[in-house]
């Protein structure tokens, strides 16, 4: 009996990409309206469980690899670090403003945390979330 | 007429929060689990709350439940629970407990109403020139207090990295 | 009013805890005990405020208190955290002891140190 359809396989793929940009949007508008690194990466999470858990098992092609999520993980959370170790170069203290030179106030500091956050966010939920949907999945056909 | 609302929500919060711990079949738990979620962040947007509503909208009735049904489908939906809910001296005891907790709260928490505003105030004047950010909750949490970002961020790093190493041996 | 709705919501996730026979049924009491103080702090945080926390909002409207929402962005992913490796080491648990009872698994592991 098949338990996944054309349709849900169809509509699946064709949602992903808008659920995916919609984190995108939440990540970069993080400063301005409700919204963040936080949760704009759990929506990225979203959006790429999405597509796996709708596709039909014939036609499973894996979005991002584990390693790939692996490696974006780490990345978001070195970038971090590196962005509170520059505070300590350019201010004296960790995680410190290190754009603040001009008097007007802006938002520079917050946004690129908002990136790295969101990458860091997530790549990690959406690399625990694929692997137990893949372990299920072996489990099925298996 | 919006306390009355938040009321009612939070009324239908405590019913779908009971219900979700009787029903003997764990996926309608897990089920009405994430409708608890949803009301919950229905109610974090009437109190005027929307960072903390998509964030537990999307954590709470997304990743979670994604995480309970694999859960409850991996360990073939056992229940483990016997056949009727017997009173056994155990089980009153729970109950004394819990009453004894809860009543012991009620009368610890200071009214719900009336805080200080300190915190309002100094960051409706300061927060935009001190951060540059337009969002509040966003200057607090990436401007102000930027470090304690960094602890959740390690927290969440160990809490994937765990579950990996304990996902990937099998037996 | 409010108040004793949210001390009965604590009380129904302690109770999930304490009186739950299956271990998932403990980790959703641990999900309901967590979402009752983030409710609690929330609603407590609105002091006399009529918008949320945003310097974008037209006219200048009376804001609620924005330090309790920060803390529980924060508290909400450290749920998160705590109940899949909860729910993963449940797992675990079921895989090599066959059972999701407590008594059971008890003793199991019992069992499985002589």
């Amino acid at each position: 009996m098949r338990t996944k359809t054309d349709m849900l396989d169809v509509t699946s793929r064709k949602l992903a990409p808008y659920v995916l940009l919609f984190g995108c949007y939440l990540i970069s508008y993080g400063h301005l309206s409700p919204g963040g690194g936080f949760q704009g990466g759990v929506v990225l999470a979203s959006g790429l469980i999405l597509p796996a858990l709708g596709c039909r098992p014939q036609r499973r092609e894996d979005l991002l690899s584990n390693y790939a999520l692996n490696i974006g993980e780490a990345l978001g959370f070195v970038a971090f670090f590196l962005i509170g170790v520059a505070g300590i170069a350019t201010a004296g203290y960790f995680l410190a403003d290190p754009f603040s030179q001009s008097d007007s106030p802006h938002a520079w500091f917050i946004f690129i945390l908002n990136l790295a956050i969101g990458l860091k966010v997530g790549a990690g939920i959406g690399l625990l979330s694929l692997l137990l949907i893949r372990e299920s999945l072996e489990d099925e056909d298996g | 007429m919006t306390d009355f609302f938040l009321e009612a929500l939070l009324f239908v919060i405590l019913l779908t929060g009971t219900l979700s711990l009787l029903f003997r079949d764990l996926f309608v738990s897990v089920i009405l689990l994430a409708i608890f979620s949803f009301l919950s962040s229905l109610l974090f947007y009437v109190a005027h709350a929307p960072d903390v509503a998509i964030t537990e909208a999307a954590v709470g009735a997304g990743v979670t439940t994604l995480i309970f049904v694999w859960a409850v489908k991996a360990s073939s939906r056992a229940t483990g629970e016997s056949g009727s809910i017997r009173l056994s001296l155990g089980q009153i005891g729970d109950l004394v407990l819990v009453l004894f907790l809860g009543a012991l709260l009620y009368f610890i928490l200071p009214p719900l109403e009336g805080g200080p505003e300190l915190m309002r105030d100094f960051l409706t004047h300061n927060g935009y020139r001190d951060t540059g950010a337009f969002n509040l909750v966003s200057a607090i949490y990436l401007g102000y207090r930027a470090f304690d970002t960094f602890g959740e961020t390690i927290v969440l790093l160990c809490a994937v990295t765990g579950s990996i190493y304990f996902l990937s041996r099998h037996g | 009013m409010a108040k004793i709705l949210i001390v009965g919501l604590f009380c129904i996730g302690l109770w999930g805890i304490l009186a739950g026979r299956s271990l998932i049924r403990k980790i959703i009491g641990l999900t309901i005990f967590n979402s009752s103080l983030v409710v609690l702090f929330i609603i407590s945080g609105r002091l006399d405020g009529t918008a949320a926390p945003l310097l974008t909002i037209p006219g200048e409207p009376l804001f609620v208190d924005p330090l309790p929402q920060a803390l529980m962005l924060t508290a909400i992913v450290v749920g998160l955290s705590v109940t899949a490796v909860a729910l993963i080491l449940a797992v675990k648990l079921y895989r090599s002891c066959g059972t999701l009872d407590v008594r059971e698994i008890e003793d199991c592991i019992h069992e499985s140190e002589h």
